[in-house]
């Protein structure tokens, strides 16, 4: 068993033997195939695999957005069954509200769960200022650029101060530039606020960039095919040595898709 | 391309389809005898002129007629207003008509001797009021209790001159009551499940049917106007002036049919019961007999005589209505211009001048 | 912009110029038709001034016919509004309550609100109650649509994300589904007024003591053509104004999404 870097050791979320078909006229598709895993307090997890191997559907599973056909899950100890507030999710085309202002949206959460005025005010600010968005708090949604957006996103599934954050391929739409900044970004606001992250994502060079560890994913249905502890010191640097090893390591286990 | 062509065409189709009834009004300049449309009522005004049609007299003197019934005098000034029909056997709406300058007032031939009148249920207060009319004592209600009623009946009829003038008696206007407006039947059936408080009546059958459900006459019309009341024959001057010889023709005609046919009240009550109940009216042979009681039939007798005053009713009203705000001032001068006895002095060889100017 | 703006102004009061300058030609000028068929520009113009003031020739100043007339539509118009929404949000949240009132809703659905006007006299007589009836039955058919559509647009990324904050079913209609429906609700609100406004011409017609509709119909058998005119003038302009209040009143509600 591994201590994170908090030194605490408890699971947050874990899944035993989990399996997800889909079933259509034309037969049954196979999407997970049994795959077991655990994820740490704190710790920051990708999981990594080719195109439409199958990750948003362990991510819905995990987060209790979709059942699996097999096998159970796990949060906290206990079993999985539907959506809840210790699990926030931030989705890959955002989802935010366009009817709510930057605020109203950071806020939605606490204001779901009840919270008073002053507390939502309160929470609200301190995670629109750590995304970076001060001073944008009564702008609506359509008047931000793709990085303030995914901001917005991932201030609202913070500020309902979940457990686990999943967050699936959220910067895929964005363009490199923002996409490299961005990554930056998430680092510096998971340093300032650890949480619990499970990251999905395509692309090699963010898993290493941003991964405690690495489950690689094989093409479908989705198996666990390798795991990575990635031990490079943080900030990371996209040109060491090491970073490129790593990459290039990674890479050649992945399977190849058309 | 193909497609295209295909598309014009089917438009092109279309649009004929669709417009040619839009100029199938101007159809009666083609070659033939001119084409009289004549907009009528099947009611005691439009039976001379149904049964000269029925019986082909108009065809036998050359004329192509075409009779369409309308519900009440309104529609029928429409008609004439628009150009749809020429000639016309109207009540008292025709007053619109004249006043409009667009008409001539050809003659009268149908007179009311009773049967008009507005109608309150047995309840009313109105009926508590007796003898404050001016000028006869046997018309009930007052100031008071006739401000403010809702009265139905058809707008711009004889319906609505029946109230107007039972309340300028009392010293209000036309604005001090609400006329609510439905067609005579319509009405007789509302006011018979308790809407409104009073209802002006257009005469048989509904005086009959509303005397049956036992309500009462409030105020008869030739009490409250102290007018003869007379419908007659009216037509659109543009169309007169160009067809005079076919028009007075159709006049003769028409005055034929009161003058050798409907001398007999049998033969009368006979043929227009059947002309009503075709209609969809229910009138019974009691029905009918009222009605030849309360309506007369003006021919060469009346006309004749030296009492007779050519277009009184048209002129009267008229007073009346620009009075009451319904007629512009300055438009009561048509009526006068409008009224045209040659027609009848040419038919009967008489010369009329006893009348209203 | 500016000279832009007063080109497009000079444009637009151009085709009205026009269009009366046309009118004019051959109503005063030719004469080709009677006074009494079609009155000039000028004749009608004076007619509407007069109106203000003169009840002639049917027994009430434009003023109050107007006021009856807004009367009568907006409490038909207002009752459309808090069933007719309500049940489209409804319809489309519940799938029981949709079951259970679409056959009835899809029998009524075509019936022109025009149509009921007799049997509404003969079930409530010829007062406020049988007009604002007809209003209603015309009005309440694109509410209910329109609530419909909207709620149906709803995302389901969106409740997703309601979802994983702990969001009850509750708190999903009213601060997800309803915020989203909100600009097809007021469309169905906008194309109620104008139903609602058409309904009560239509019925005031056949049967009314007063009100535009009304004057109209009580001018049409004595030659009053230009009082009809006058009549449409102050629908059409009653018209235009209700609905430039809703387009601002629907602006202020949707403001910050476009």
């Amino acid at each position: 068993m591994r201590v994170d870097s908090t030194g605490s050791v408890d699971t947050v979320i874990s899944c035993q033997r989990v399996s997800k078909e889909f079933s259509s006229k034309r037969g049954t598709t196979k999407v997970i195939e049994n795959i077991s895993l655990e994820v740490k307090r704190n710790e920051f997890v990708v999981l990594f695999g080719p195109g439409q191997c199958g990750k948003t559907t362990l991510m819905n599973v995990l987060s209790g957005l979709d059942t699996a056909t097999s096998g159970t899950v796990y949060s906290l100890g206990e079993k999985v069954v539907r959506p809840g507030a210790e699990r926030g999710v931030v989705f890959q085309s955002m989802a935010l509200f366009p009817w709510l202002t930057v605020r109203g949206n950071v806020a939605y959460g606490p204001k779901a769960r009840g919270f008073e005025k002053s507390v939502w005010i309160e929470k609200s600010d301190y995670y629109i200022n750590l995304v970076g968005l001060k001073g944008f708090e009564d702008s609506y949604i359509n008047k931000l650029s793709g990085g303030m957006k995914q901001r917005v996103g991932i201030a609202r599934a913070y500020c309902n101060e979940p457990e686990v954050l999943f967050m699936d391929e959220p910067f895929s739409a964005l363009d490199a530039q923002t996409r490299y900044l961005m990554q930056e970004e998430i680092m510096r606001i998971w340093s300032t606020e650890k949480r619990t992250i499970v990251f999905i994502t395509n692309n090699i060079e963010e898993a290493v960039y941003v991964a405690d560890r690495i489950i690689l994913l094989t093409n479908c249905p989705a198996k666990i095919k390798k795991e990575y502890h990635i031990d490079l010191p943080r900030p990371r640097d996209y040109t060491s040595p090491e970073f490129l090893s790593l990459r290039d390591e990674i890479s050649k286990n992945m399977d190849r898709t058309l | 391309m193909k497609k295209r062509v295909a598309l014009s065409l089917l438009l092109i189709v279309a649009l004929a389809l669709t417009s040619a009834h839009l100029f199938a009004g101007g159809a009666s300049e083609t070659s033939g005898p001119v084409k009289i449309r004549v907009g009528t009522m099947p009611n005691h005004i439009g039976v001379p002129i149904q049964y000269a049609a029925e019986k082909g007299l108009y065809k036998e003197a050359g004329l192509d007629v075409e009779v369409i019934l309308f519900p009440t005098g309104a529609p029928i000034n429409e008609a004439l207003s628009a150009g749809k029909i020429d000639l016309a056997g109207s009540g008292m709406a025709s007053v619109f008509a004249l006043a409009s300058g667009d008409t001539y007032w050809l003659g009268d031939y149908v007179k009311t001797v009773a049967g008009l009148g507005v109608y309150v249920r047995p309840d009313s207060p109105v009926l508590k009021e007796k003898g404050k009319f001016p000028g006869n004592p046997n018309v009930y209600g007052s100031k008071e209790t006739v401000k403010g009623m809702v009265i139905l009946g058809a707008l711009g009829t004889s319906d609505q001159f029946e109230a107007v003038a039972w309340a300028q008696g009392f010293g209000l206007t036309g604005n001090d009551f609400q006329m609510l407006n439905m067609d005579r039947g319509p009405a007789v059936q509302a006011f018979k499940m308790g809407e409104g408080d009073a209802i002006a009546c257009g005469g048989p059958p509904y005086n009959y049917e509303l005397e049956a459900a036992g309500f009462v006459l409030a105020a008869g019309l030739t009490e409250v106007s102290g007018m003869d009341i007379a419908d007659g024959m009216l037509g659109r001057k543009k169309f007169i002036d160009a067809n005079t010889e076919e028009v007075e023709k159709f006049v003769e005609i028409t005055y034929s049919v009161i003058d050798e046919l409907f001398d007999s009240d049998e033969m009368l009550a006979d043929y227009a019961m059947g002309f009503y109940n075709k209609n969809g009216k229910n009138y019974t042979t009691e029905m009918m007999k009222g009605e030849i009681k309360d309506k007369d039939y003006i021919g060469r007798k009346t006309i004749s005589s030296p009492e007779y005053r050519f277009g009184s009713t048209m002129v009267g009203m008229g007073g009346f209505y620009v009075t009451d705000g319904k007629i512009e001032p300055e438009l009561e001068k048509n009526i006068f211009a409008s009224l045209r006895p040659d027609f009848l002095e040419k038919i009967y060889g008489i010369k009329i001048t006893n009348f209203t100017n | 912009m500016n000279r832009k703006l007063f080109l497009h102004l000079l444009i637009s009061i151009l085709s009205v110029i026009a269009f009366v300058g046309i009118w004019h030609l051959f109503t005063a000028v030719l004469r080709v038709v009677s006074v009494n068929t079609l009155p000039d520009p000028m004749k009608v113009f004076t007619s509407f001034i007069k109106k203000f003031s003169n009840p002639n020739p049917d027994g009430a100043t434009l003023l109050q016919h107007t006021a009856a007339s807004l009367q009568v539509a907006l409490t038909g118009y207002f009752y459309a509004l808090i069933i007719g929404i309500p049940l489209g949000i409804m319809m489309a949240w519940n799938k029981y309550i949709d079951r259970f009132v679409r056959p009835l809703f899809d029998l009524l659905k075509p019936i022109p609100g025009v149509a009921w006007i007799p049997l509404m006299i003969v079930i409530f007589g010829l007062g406020i109650a049988s007009k604002a009836a007809v209003v209603f039955f015309s009005a309440v058919v694109p509410c209910v649509l329109n609530s419909y559509t909207g709620i149906k647009q709803t995302k389901d990324v969106h409740l997703w994300v309601a979802r994983t904050f702990g969001a009850s079913h509750h708190q999903k209609l009213f601060t997800i589904a309803i915020p989203t429906a909100l600009p097809h609700i007021l469309t169905g609100v906008r194309v109620a007024l104008g139903a609602a406004w058409v309904a009560i011409v239509a019925a005031e017609l056949l049967g009314a003591t007063r009100g535009l509709g009304f004057m109209i119909q009580q001018s049409r058998g004595i030659y009053r053509t230009d009082i009809i005119i006058v009549g449409m003038l102050a629908i059409g302009i009653c018209g235009g104004i209700l609905t430039s209040i809703l387009t601002i009143i629907s602006n202020f509600l949707l403001k910050g999404r476009r």
